[in-house]
């Protein structure tokens, strides 16, 4: 019964401070005080100071965090909804993000092969533009480290929400939908989270785009660690 | 959405599908509503407000990175930063050749609308 109590409690004061970071962040729009970031901040340095360990904090933690399945489910309907525009575009899409996700592959373990990591860490951080269930997953069946595919996965994510607009912008992108496919492509969902802020058609694209990265991901990962490693 | 989540993981741990459970189920669900069996208003709200509120989710995942902090070495810094640029090339790659596509696309259907045109003009 404790742990249901210690859960609870954590599913509150993960709640109570998104809500207020989430009013914090539509005021001043800055990447950095994202609710994900802040929060998340918040809680490690509560964790730490506290001495609460990490499977204590997931008691809860983890309640949240498997509504992640069905919240990927639930795309169903805006995919629907925009299925003229996905249909218009869903040549763009693919080029894109199997552009992207080939590239990506390329120069994360490039940096990592030149850097002298060994095999499982080199593998483990392929798939890190793809989705967090589905890159461990990947990692896995290639003989990867997939406890550091979560870490991987959560740089690309992150890196990709907070720089990736601006680098787009420097670019000159001017197509809001273009966003759409970069942040989901390269983000996986914290792209999509990220994209609501190019309209709803963005949302749609991104998250085709997150899903073609995971196909995309099981198809040129093994290809690709036969390629390195023969 | 809980239920097609289920059927999703069942779907893929019988057939071994390189996909997640959660990407399957979505794929049933789009199946169905375009069949029509489930109507748009059944469940748009729903899906709508948990996904305006994604970024909760992701913050238990994201504390995880708790029990990585001793990989946080000068070494790694090096391997972050490289995995940083690889993204951020990954983003913008995605994006030029989405946006290059997409004009291009917008060129061709132009020059196809263009040639009945002609046709009826000529004939």
């Amino acid at each position: 019964m404790s742990t249901f109590i210690i859960g609870i409690a954590m599913i509150a004061l993960t709640v109570a401070l998104y809500i207020p970071a989430t009013h914090l962040y539509q005021k001043v729009k800055w990447p950095i005080l994202m609710p994900v970031l802040t929060s998340t901040a918040v809680i490690v340095v509560i964790l730490l100071i506290a001495g609460i360990k990490l499977d204590t904090y997931m008691l809860g933690g983890k309640w949240i965090q498997d509504l992640l399945g069905p919240a990927v489910v639930s795309l169903a309907f805006p995919l629907s909804k925009h299925m003229a525009v996905l249909k218009r575009n869903i040549i763009p899409i693919l080029g894109g993000t199997f552009g992207g996700s080939i590239v990506g592959m390329f120069t994360g373990s490039s940096v990592a092969l030149l850097l002298g990591y060994p095999k499982d860490i080199v593998i483990a951080l392929l798939p890190k533009s793809v989705t967090t269930p589905v890159a461990i997953q990947l990692a896995d069946q290639a003989g990867g480290n997939a406890s550091f595919t979560s870490l991987f996965v959560m740089i690309a994510g992150f890196s990709g929400i907070l720089f990736g607009p601006l680098i787009m912008k420097w670019a000159r992108v001017k197509d809001n939908n273009a966003y759409g496919i970069g942040l989901g492509a390269a983000s996986h969902a914290l792209g999509m989270a990220r994209s609501f802020e190019y309209g709803e058609n963005a949302v749609a694209l991104s998250s085709v785009s997150m899903i073609v990265s995971a196909i995309a991901g099981s198809l040129f990962l093994p290809l690709w660690v036969w390629i390195i490693y023969g | 959405m809980y239920g097609f989540y289920w059927i999703g993981t069942w779907i893929q741990s019988i057939l071994h599908l390189p996909l997640t459970g959660s990407i399957v189920g979505m794929l049933l669900l789009f199946i169905v509503i375009r069949m029509g069996w489930i109507r748009m208003s059944w469940g748009n709200e729903g899906s709508s407000w948990l996904q305006s509120h994604l970024q909760l989710l992701f913050i238990p995942p994201t504390v995880g990175i708790i029990n990585h902090f001793d990989f946080f070495t000068a070494n790694t810094i090096l391997l972050v930063v490289g995995l940083i640029l690889s993204t951020l090339v990954t983003c913008l790659l995605s994006a030029k050749i989405g946006e290059w596509l997409m004009t291009w696309k917008r060129s061709h259907r132009g020059k196809k609308e263009a040639i009945p045109c002609q046709h009826s003009s000529s004939e």
